[in-house]
């Protein structure tokens, strides 16, 4: 079988520290963070109350992923330069969207509301009470708005993608998982370009409260992974988006030559519902994938001596286990050649995107390559010594970089892995 | 063409039963599951298919809530019968990915109404006003890839895989899987779907848009296709199947998937679901069978028929398994998968259940049980624009 090779001809984000991704990237080299107290909602006592978040437009804003993956669609699709007029513009059949996407939420207020309306007198769920009283309520919430796939059917009407449509809702892996599904069926021969990405918006009560009582956020408020002092992980939320293309001809608008999406990889842990596997076993089979899959060369499992990845964007959360499994399992991977990368984390300043962290992550590595900028993982000042790899802290580091690989690690143990290459 | 992927083992839960061979028996003597369940008491749209099981007891129980178990047991069935015959018994765990399709995230509400008992209209005060007493395994009975990680885990799958979102996420997971064995990422897929549309949110959704069915005797309900027709009936299911290349499994029932969305906010229009239809058959001739997005609304019954007769024989049999069982939303394509490789190989397509008179137009609505041949074709659709299509053959 012939497998066409896959081009990133754009990328776009919608961050809390900028609307584009060159903003948001120069903000992350000078080694600004996002996360901050928690002012959309009265976040007073819960286990955490800081989140990198995105203003809200309004205050009674219903579900913000449309918005965020559009921001981000647009400046990728831009940067990507199709044109209607000019012919360009890929045909509707030959065009997807993969989007990693969790279902959407009502405002707490309409929560309430709605459980208000199904409270019976001992205060339980009374649902036939819940059918009479609820219908108002259907008049105000559009469901499919907050369907898991209305961002990626949405985006699908936007660019006239005549292609396939598909919501990747695997947790923290989803929106690396997304570019793997829309790499693979540019591969194929099923469509010639794809948009894809991934987007979080889980600022919001009922998720710092889920999170929190599995006390995985950090009590105090801080992001800082690999380091010695981390306590958990921070919510954030924005988009990050990808054009991708099975046509390598031409550069970016700077005349950069396009980066391969070169390798993919993912792999199922099968070991428990929320820790990760100690030995790291599933993220390193997805890391060892797509190194293969990019044809570079493993020897007893781990990178050749030979072979470069000059950097890895890790998943990084800032929870004590899963960093220092993670740093094993890189370490496999890599072999000798991990003193030759360099390792950093987006969550210390972006704090974690959920379904859009891994979509985030691919930018990351895209611009370790296209404009040999290494962003830093911020808040990392103290190196766990069980966390021993090359760390780029504090501002960004200026390096050529060729390969990079991008991890994504999610809830129940679905790893993803990309490998891009440079030209 | 979409390519096509062998399928194994299988295994559902429907409204009309639990056995393969059970619920084509009564599919094929023209049964109907459509209930006045106490479920949809008080809704709006109160006529319903339900799945009349429980889930049996299960360790996972306490991070699964119905419909999760049954996803989860038919993923363990249809992964014992492929392996019971001896296909998967050479291929090692890492190399058999798990595919997931569900509806989305439910409210359950259970969980929810201590928590918000003593909640303020501005929701200050939050946590201490009740979100601390939210069950710690809230969130987890919350992940939309919950099944997905505990069936990977209760049969040792380490190969690759995802959970997709939304009506057509059966669709979604087969033709990931088809992608991935293509890819050569794996060498078997275990795909899950499940879904229903009983949950209380979603039944006042329907009943609200007018998309279900408003009439409380199921007796009187006239199915999709009928001149009478007026709203579907919502269903639940959980399917599972085990799928192989092709090339490696030469006698089984094979199937092929595609989806897309046309950018609505509600049903997708039929030119969309064209699009779908072509990318899983490309000639005029050789269907069997088409079972139908079947949305039961004179106007889009209409415009679904004159689509496919602008791609296919205006004279093929359609049927409309949602008839009989009920829409299942995500979990459609699975159970089509399932229904219509077992049709086929049986040699008979099934009456659409209820359809006395049948609305004029192309393709033939099924009245009685027919002989099949080959290939067959099912669809769905669902809001947001969402529509799928799938192919099923049997060798030749």
């Amino acid at each position: 079988m012939t497998r066409r090779r896959v081009f990133i001809r754009g990328v776009g984000a919608y961050s809390p520290l900028g609307a584009t991704w060159p903003a948001t990237a120069d903000r992350l080299a000078a080694g600004d963070c996002g996360i901050a107290p928690i002012t959309a909602f009265d976040a007073t006592g819960f286990p955490c109350t800081h989140a990198a978040a995105i203003a809200r437009a309004s205050a009674d804003e219903e579900d913000r992923r449309l918005g965020f993956a559009r921001h981000a669609a647009t400046e990728a699709w831009a940067m990507a330069g199709f044109d209607a007029s000019s012919g360009s513009w890929p045909a509707p059949a030959r065009l997807g969207v993969f989007v990693g996407a969790e279902s959407g939420r009502g405002q707490f207020s309409t929560v309430l509301g709605l459980s208000r309306a199904a409270r019976s007198p001992s205060g339980a769920f009374d649902g036939a009470q819940f059918g009479r009283e609820a219908r108002a309520f259907a008049e105000r919430i559009d469901a499919s708005v907050i369907s898991p796939s209305a961002v990626a059917a949405a985006l699908a009407g936007d660019y006239r993608a005549g292609g396939p449509v598909e919501t990747i809702s695997l947790a923290c892996a989803s929106g690396s998982a997304a570019i793997v599904e829309a790499a693979r069926a540019i591969r194929l021969g099923e469509i010639d370009v794809a948009l894809c990405g991934g987007v979080g918006a889980d600022v919001d009560p009922l998720m710092l409260a889920g999170f929190g009582l599995l006390g995985i956020l950090s009590p105090r408020g801080v992001s800082c992974p690999f380091d010695a002092q981390r306590d958990g992980f921070i919510i954030g939320e924005g988009a990050a988006m990808l054009v991708l293309s099975a046509d390598g001809a031409g550069s970016y608008p700077d005349g950069t030559p396009l980066v391969e999406l070169a390798g993919l990889g993912r792999s199922l842990d099968a070991h428990h519902l929320t820790a990760p596997d100690p030995e790291g076993d599933g993220a390193y089979r997805a890391m060892a994938a797509a190194l293969r899959d990019a044809s570079l060369p493993l020897v007893d499992g781990a990178l050749s001596a030979e072979a470069t990845v000059g950097y890895v964007q890790a998943h990084g959360t800032s929870t004590p286990l899963n960093d220092a499994i993670e740093v094993l399992a890189i370490k496999r991977a890599l072999g000798p050649a991990v003193g030759r990368a360099h390792v950093s984390s987006a969550k210390g300043a972006l704090g974690h995107w959920v379904a859009g962290a891994g979509a985030l992550g691919a930018l990351y590595a895209w611009e370790s390559i296209a404009r040999g900028r290494v962003l830093p993982t911020a808040g990392l000042r103290d190196p766990d010594p069980r966390c021993d790899v090359p760390h780029v802290m504090t501002v960004a580091l200026a390096k050529p970089v060729r390969t990079a690989l991008a991890n994504a690690f999610a809830f129940g143990g679905a790893n993803s892995c990309l490998v891009l290459r440079g030209g | 063409m979409a390519d096509a992927v062998a399928i194994v083992g299988q295994a559902w839960r429907t409204p009309l039963g639990r056995t393969v061979d059970g619920v084509i028996a009564r599919l094929l003597a023209g049964d109907r599951a459509a209930c006045a369940s106490p479920r949809a008491t008080g809704y709006a749209c109160s006529v319903v298919a339900p799945i009349t099981d429980e889930p049996a007891k299960s360790r996972q129980a306490r991070f699964l809530r119905r419909m999760g178990l049954f996803g989860l047991e038919v993923a363990q069935e249809a992964f014992a019968a492929a392996t019971a015959a001896e296909l998967l018994g050479t291929i090692d765990g890492d190399r058999i990915g798990l595919f997931a399709g569900v509806g989305g995230l439910r409210a359950h509400w259970d969980d929810m109404m201590k928590a918000l008992a003593n909640q303020a209209d501005d929701g200050a005060n939050a946590w201490e006003r009740g979100l601390r007493d939210v069950h710690p395994y809230w969130m987890l009975r919350h992940l939309s890839n919950n099944v997905h990680a505990l069936a990977a885990m209760e049969l040792g799958l380490r190969g690759e895989g995802a959970t997709y979102g939304g009506a057509t996420g059966g669709a979604q997971a087969i033709a990931a899987a088809a992608r991935a064995l293509a890819d050569g990422a794996i060498d078997a897929a275990l795909v899950i779907a499940y879904d229903s549309l009983l949950e209380p949110e979603t039944l006042v959704e329907l009943g609200a848009k007018r998309a279900a069915t408003l009439a409380t005797d199921p007796a009187r309900i006239a199915p999709a296709y009928d001149v009478a027709a007026a709203g579907f009936v919502p269903g639940e299911a959980a399917g599972a199947v085990v799928l192989v290349r092709a090339a490696d499994a030469s006698g089984a029932v094979r199937v092929a998937a595609a989806d897309g969305a046309d950018g609505g906010r509600e049903e997708p229009a039929a030119t969309a679901i064209a699009r779908a239809v072509r990318a899983v058959w490309t000639g005029r001739q050789g269907l069997t069978m088409i079972d139908g997005a079947a949305r039961a609304w004179p106007d889009r019954d209409t415009a679904e028929r004159a689509m496919l007769a602008e791609l296919l024989d205006p004279a093929t049999p359609l049927i409309a398994l949602s008839s009989a069982l009920g829409q299942l939303g995500a979990a459609t394509a699975v159970i089509q998968a399932i229904a219509l490789g077992a049709l086929l190989r049986a040699g008979t397509l099934p009456p659409i259940a209820g359809l006395t008179s049948p609305a004029s137009g192309p393709l033939v609505p099924a009245r009685t049980a027919q002989p099949a041949g080959r290939a067959a074709i099912g669809l769905t659709s669902g809001a947001p624009g969402l529509y799928a299509a799938i192919r099923v053959e049997t060798a030749s």
